[in-house]
């Protein structure tokens, strides 16, 4: 059940209308919402449910040993042993395929292994559960004694199949004791629906082919066709991905639950620092929680700055896929990091680019030009199957072809994602990309029905596909 | 104001970008021009309507089981296997009265022994219905069954050509298309007469597809919405050869630069290689497109494209799903029976 599809609408609207008209019976608004959970999972497959339900417990048994125990070292052990099972279910079911293929003499395993079917957003609820008892063990959070609400805030539907990832701190509070949104945030949420199905269905639908064309006829394409086509899969997978993420956003206030902003206009960014402060903001933060300070962070030397960084975007490319290619996407990413690092520069620029002024200076648009170009060769990386792609698509964007005019085909799909990101640029100081005017409701009207009929007229003629990020 | 005029460009670029022009001039040519499309919708309407009703009543399909148990003998396949026949005729008719050379040539993507009921049984039967009727047939099956798949064509993933195998392909029809290098037709049309396309292909068209299989292929088409990178040109300077067929010409999950008949018209430029396929086509359909807009393209050679599947595919429920003319098709006496018999029980 995608979000982009009627079949959605009406399974929200049922809960929507059920989960408030129960809104006085707490215990049964939760049972609604768990209910719920499970059956947009289990629309997925079958079996889904099952491995979701097991992670949930064994997240909430851990929580509590590790509550009841008074001993810091037992509750450091029971937090180790806890991750490791966690992280051992997600080990096993995404890269068994990968540990056991490469070990020789092992094929016998490996065909077995290689059969699993890998229930969608096993990443996500595994580093929500791992975040959770994490903060258990930090005393950051109290445990959770209701299992049902712990579990509806683990299965959470807007944010079970691609995040955000959610913080134990703040959002699992609000399950407690969801309230009704208000006015503002039931528009809020319409807006940020409509402008991510805008992206969904009018900007990645559009471009997707196109993209999947490019990197499965590389060899027959000159390099700037390539160099497009792979600018091309940059701009659709942040079609894509922050569409899923806004539509959640909107989805999940409307039940009374505020998710984090995962995507906050990314390639408005001046340095690879600050893009990844916008790209996929939950993973970045449950990696800054998780793995980034526990290691040490900035902490000592330059060397180990370094190091701590390079093994952090690894361990994001392994998060991704069990593929090399994500391993090298990661470190490509670290390295980028290396003279911010160095020269102590990495954290400039939190405040909006060109705040207050609709054009960047010059100095500006060449850092957003030069950052999404960085950007757009780690893409290179991210989507391809194999190394031998990889390899395929470097030597022909660096080779003398990219001079060459490239195929309009895909020069025009391009200019499909223009007035995403002209729109985005204008509106890149607001909360979220709709909100137009606050005291004119008429342009505010008018601006959801443009979007509506944009949406309506311009969607792709095709059966929805996937969001690209329920894979990892 | 600034920031509301980028706005506002960049929703008028995307309209543009989605929508065609609309405007048409208020002529009195214009308001005729309109009533005949409108009654052209209601009587489309009125088709869909009832092709809709016709599937709901009788849905299934059949496929290939038609043939299991003795199916080759049964009255319905031998129904079909004369309405076939019968199509092939009123084809070679309409072709030949324009002068042209009426080829059939019979193409299966089948490798190996193990050759399908369809194949089995009706190839046989297309070969005798076309020396009945006095058309050339060349049966390329059994050269391509000796071929190794994972060469010729794109499995596991699918079953049509590889890139290998439209070379292969290529050079199947080549000497085919030698034999009858010197043929003229004699029928000419005004251009006033010709329909706005020759092919079903929407005209200038070029778009990434990928038939849902997650395989992408460029298909373009020319201005005549042939599947082609050329436009013809008229009077013709060149001998025109239109292929009619199914995906075997149509090529799927090829580009238009792989596929047999851009080779065949990169051998021999002395011709125009037209091609007309359609995927999931049958004689029905070719008859259909060739009286519609393909003779128009005034071709001096017709080669259709056809195997065991066409006649088959004849069967009314068949029609009613994936006609190109998207009008009813009735159940015969004996289709009925065959129908109720089958899926009804």
């Amino acid at each position: 059940m995608l979000f982009n599809t009627l079949e959605f609408a009406r399974f929200f609207a049922i809960v929507f209308a059920v989960y408030w008209l129960v809104a006085r019976w707490p215990v049964v608004q939760r049972v609604v919402l768990l209910a719920a959970n499970f059956y947009f999972y289990s629309n997925l497959h079958y079996s889904f449910p099952i491995y979701l339900g097991a992670m949930i417990w064994v997240g909430y048994l851990f929580a509590m040993a590790i509550d009841g125990q008074e001993d810091q070292k037992k509750r450091k052990a029971t937090l180790v042993a806890g991750i490791c099972i966690l992280g051992f279910g997600l080990t096993y079911i995404k890269y068994s395929g990968l540990i056991l293929g490469s070990i020789e003499g092992l094929s016998r395993w490996q065909s077995s292994a290689l059969g699993i079917l890998v229930p969608l957003g096993i990443s996500y609820y595994t580093f929500s559960s791992i975040g959770y008892i994490t903060d258990v063990y930090r005393k950051k959070v109290t445990r959770e004694p209701d299992f049902i609400i712990y579990a509806s805030y683990i299965s959470f539907f807007p944010h079970l199949l691609s995040g955000p990832i959610p913080s134990s701190a703040t959002i699992l509070p609000q399950f407690r004791k969801p309230k009704f949104p208000s006015a503002d945030q039931i528009e809020q949420s319409i807006a940020e629906i409509g402008w991510g199905l805008f992206k969904k269905m009018v900007v990645a639908a559009n471009v997707e082919k196109t993209v999947n064309y490019c990197y499965a006829h590389y060899e027959d394409l000159n390099g700037s066709t390539l160099f497009l086509g792979v600018m091309l899969f940059n701009l659709y997978l942040y079609a894509d991905f922050s569409a899923y993420s806004e539509i959640a956003r909107g989805v999940g206030r409307l039940l009374g639950i505020e998710l984090t902003q995962n995507f906050k206009m990314p390639f408005f960014s001046r340095n690879p620092g600050e893009f990844w402060r916008r790209w996929h903001t939950s993973l970045r933060k449950w990696m800054l929680d998780y793995l980034y300070l526990p290691l040490g962070g900035n902490r000592g030397s330059k060397f180990k700055y370094v190091m701590v960084m390079l093994f952090i975007f690894s361990f994001s490319g392994l998060w991704h896929g069990a593929n090399m290619t994500f391993v090298c996407w990661g470190l490509l990413n670290g390295i980028y990091f290396l003279p911010y690092i160095l020269s102590d520069k990495l954290t400039r620029y939190k405040n909006v680019v060109a705040a207050g002024r609709l054009f960047p200076t010059g100095k500006e648009a060449m850092q957003l030009a030069l950052t999404f170009f960085l950007v757009t060769l780690t893409r290179i990386f991210f989507r391809a199957p194999n190394m031998t792609v990889v390899k395929g698509l470097v030597v022909k964007i660096f080779s003398a072809s990219v001079l060459e005019a490239p195929m309009t085909l895909v020069l025009q799909k391009v200019a499909w994602c223009i007035p995403m990101l002209m729109f985005e640029w204008v509106q890149r100081e607001k909360r979220y990309v709709l909100e137009l005017g606050r005291n004119n409701m008429a342009l505010r009207v008018a601006g959801y029905l443009v979007i509506g009929v944009l949406v309506y007229e311009l969607r792709a003629k095709v059966n929805a596909s996937e969001y690209y990020y329920f894979k990892f | 104001m600034k920031k509301c005029l980028l706005s506002f460009a960049a929703c008028i670029s995307l309209l543009t970008m989605g929508c065609g022009n609309s405007a048409s001039e208020n002529t009195a040519e214009a308001v005729a021009q309109k009533q005949q499309t409108n009654a052209l919708l209601a009587e489309s309407k009125k088709n869909a309507s009832e092709i809709e009703k016709l599937n709901e009543q009788y849905h299934e399909v059949p496929d290939e089981r038609m043939l299991n148990n003795g199916g080759q003998n049964s009255p319905v396949y031998k129904e079909l296997q004369q309405r076939y026949k019968t199509q092939l005729g009123a084809m070679k008719q309409s072709v030949e009265a324009t002068g042209a050379k009426f080829v059939v040539v019979i193409i299966t993507p089948e490798v190996g022994k193990n050759i399908s009921a369809l194949t089995r049984y009706g190839h046989p039967f297309i070969k005798q219905a076309c020396t009945d009727l006095g058309v050339d047939v060349y049966d390329l099956s059994p050269v391509i069954a000796a071929q190794d798949a994972r060469v010729i064509t794109q499995v596991p993933r699918d079953g049509h050509w590889s890139k290998k195998g439209a070379e292969f392909l290529a050079n199947q029809l080549d000497p085919i298309l030698v034999k009858y290098a010197g043929h003229k037709s004699t029928k000419t049309y005004a251009d006033a007469e010709r329909p706005e396309t020759f092919g079903d292909l929407a005209p200038s068209y070029e778009e990434i597809l990928d038939g849902g299989k997650d395989m992408p292929y460029k298909v373009t088409s020319n201005a005549q919405g042939l599947r082609m990178d050329h436009d013809i040109k008229f009077p013709k300077a060149k001998q025109h050869i239109l292929f009619l067929g199914g995906s075997q010409f149509f090529s799927p999950f090829l580009d238009n630069e792989f596929i047999a008949t851009t080779l065949l018209q990169k051998k021999h430029p002395e011709m125009e290689i037209m091609n007309a396929a359609m995927i999931a086509g049958c004689t029905d359909d070719f008859l259909s497109q060739w009286e519609e807009k393909a003779k128009y393209s005034e071709p001096d050679v017709v080669i259709v494209q056809t195997n065991g599947t066409d006649i088959t595919d004849l069967f009314f429920t068949n029609r009613n799903h994936m006609a190109r003319t998207k009008k009813p098709y009735y159940p015969s006496p004996v289709e009925e029976k065959y129908f109720l018999e089958t899926y009804r029980k």
